[in-house]
């Protein structure tokens, strides 16, 4: 459905996006890295708002950039928090009218999308006085007004409430599975997660990995584990890890120690017996790899 | 297409009715006619020049040069130099730019809106400037002069400047960062000197153009105006009355220079990226 070859991008002396190669199939992809990884911008350049510096970008087999007869296929639910200052029902309605649809056939469509994102009793309501999660929401229809075939949302779930979240995951859930295609940017890993599990990572620009995100999570297992135990004597914690099987290196810094095993499970079931048999006052236990930084920083170094 | 059109000039519409900028057009214009009718209230014709020819020379003048030479340059420049930097700002450019409307076309209706706004506020600032300039003492040429004709000569140059020199800021506004600084310096040199310079300088100004439009129904010596033939001369200097086009070729030549801004301003919104600001790597 998409496919990007040799692609990059800069913006003077900034490289955004460098040689990327990927394609992005139909359901729902997760595209998933830190800020700054270049995301914004690859979907910018998939949704031709940006022309590639170098290599190309097809959607259909299509290039995208300067072609409008494309656009009618795709919906964009920008990250942006901009909007025209009109109530959600004109505002939505407008966009539709812009897709092409005729003025009866816009306002009938922007009241069912309204409806559908949960906005229906607010649609008369200015958006710009809307709640967050409310304005997550009418971009959500505004992408939807005219039925394309390819949605790109870009952070949707971002500064949302938790209950906003579930409904607004359970809606795009919903979407995919009534047969759209769906590319969602995000840099929270468990959030794409219970979305999606096809996902593209990206880092630096750079494409790291992509496909199913149980085979990246496999190819982590692998990669020992670093949780960092602030404690009152890490020498002796040390001296009662170091024979225990599974920890395969220790690093000591003031105040604290850095354990790497590769099996957590075992060693967070020995900690409490250890701390018990040595004494020793635990502060705070972090396991550092829990974040999508360390998944990043594992397929940087392996890379 | 139409509908697209028409959506994208309603949007421009509100953008352009919505901001700060009218406000401040609206203030200049009141001021304007506060001086008209100031110079009404508190001039006085000299002993040798009777007021039926001093006030239209003098509105004629002041017309022309504080309207037509300033005015009918700053309020296009006002609007059209942000066709899209306001939704860049805004941050609003993302839904334009997605939607299946060539740029090309979401320009057109941007720029049709935003001259229609210049032209509206010019036209209705010349009535203003009009009323309030006959309101202390009403008609003191005692029926000689065409007021309402020259003013409607005037207002017909208005938005003749609103279209060319909204479609060249328009240009102005997609090629260069700071439209609007460029605009002001392309105004002031080439629009307000340039203009005032010899007749073969000042044929490569908009401003020559427009003044034949706006002074096409007028002779100076049907003003009663006893004037030295050197003096004479000077006047028609400062009013562009040497060797002007006719009104009508002056209409094609604004017209067509608007047209080949379009088409320009078309080319460069098809080339160039144009994205919610700033254009950074995420």
């Amino acid at each position: 459905m998409i496919q990007a070859r040799g692609l990059s991008k800069w913006f003077g002396q900034v490289i955004a996006l460098n040689g990327v190669d990927v394609r992005i199939g139909e359901g729902i992809t997760g595209l998933l890295g830190l800020n700054g990884a270049g995301k914004t911008t690859f979907l910018r350049l998939l949704t031709g708002q940006l022309r590639p510096s170098q290599g190309s970008v097809t959607l259909f087999g299509e290039p995208i950039w300067n072609n409008h007869r494309l656009l009618r296929r795709i919906g964009v639910c920008p990250e942006e928090d901009a909007f025209y200052d009109l109530s959600g029902l004109a505002f939505v309605a407008c966009l539709a009218r812009l897709s092409g649809l005729r003025r009866a056939e816009a306002r009938r469509r922007a009241e069912e999308v309204l409806e559908r994102v949960g906005l229906g009793p607010h649609r008369h309501r200015s958006v710009r006085a809307y709640s967050r999660g409310m304005r997550q929401r009418v971009k959500l229809a505004q992408a939807l007004v005219h039925d394309p075939e390819v949605l790109f949302l870009d952070e949707p779930l971002t500064g949302t409430d938790p209950i906003v979240r579930r409904e607004l995951r359970e809606l795009i859930v919903a979407l995919g599975a009534a047969g759209k295609h769906i590319v969602l940017s995000s840099h929270v890993l468990h959030e794409v997660e219970s979305i999606t599990h096809t996902i593209v990572l990206m880092h630096r620009g750079r494409v790291l990995a992509d496909g199913d995100v149980e085979r990246i999570r496999a190819l982590m297992d692998e990669h020992p584990h670093r949780v960092r135990i602030l404690c009152d004597r890490p020498r002796t914690l040390a001296r009662a890890l170091v024979d225990r099987p599974h920890v395969v290196g220790l690093e000591l810094t003031p105040g604290a120690l850095v354990v790497e095993t590769d099996d957590p499970a075992d060693f967070f079931a020995a900690v409490p017996h250890l701390v018990d048999a040595t004494g020793v006052e635990v502060d705070e236990l972090v396991s550092e790899d829990d974040d999508l930084a360390a998944v990043f920083r594992y397929l940087v170094e392996r890379s | 297409m139409i509908g697209q059109l028409w959506t994208v000039a309603t949007l421009e519409l509100r953008q352009a009715i919505g901001g700060a900028k009218i406000l401040v057009v609206v203030l200049m214009l009141f001021a304007l006619a506060a001086l008209a009718f100031a110079v009404r209230a508190l001039a006085t014709p000299p002993p040798e020049l009777g007021p039926e020819a001093f006030w239209p020379a003098i509105y004629l003048l002041m017309l022309n040069f504080v309207f037509l030479q300033t005015t009918v340059i700053l309020v296009p420049l006002a609007f059209a130099t942000s066709l899209l930097r306001n939704d860049i700002d805004q941050g609003t450019l993302v839904y334009l730019w997605t939607r299946p409307v060539p740029r090309p076309t979401l320009l057109l209706a941007k720029f049709l809106a935003a001259s229609a706004v210049s032209a509206g506020l010019l036209v209705v600032g010349m009535g203003l400037f009009c009323l309030a300039f006959l309101l202390p003492g009403g008609d003191p040429s005692g029926g000689a002069f065409d007021w309402l004709g020259r003013t409607v000569d005037f207002m017909a140059a208005a938005v003749l400047g609103a279209v060319g020199y909204g479609a060249l800021f328009a240009l102005f506004g997609l090629v260069f960062r700071r439209g609007l600084i460029w605009g002001i310096a392309y105004g002031f040199l080439s629009e307000f000197v340039l203009t005032n310079f010899p007749a073969v300088v000042r044929e490569v100004t908009v401003m020559h153009y427009l003044r034949a439009v706006a002074l096409s129904g007028v002779d100076v010596r049907s003003l009663g105006l006893r004037f030295d033939p050197e003096d004479l001369a000077e006047v028609e200097r400062l009013l562009g009355f040497l060797d002007p086009p006719s009104a009508a070729s002056a209409w094609a030549t604004v017209l067509l220079l608007a047209g080949a801004c379009l088409v320009l301003s078309a080319c460069v919104v098809r080339a160039r990226e144009y994205c919610a600001a700033p254009a950074r790597p995420e």
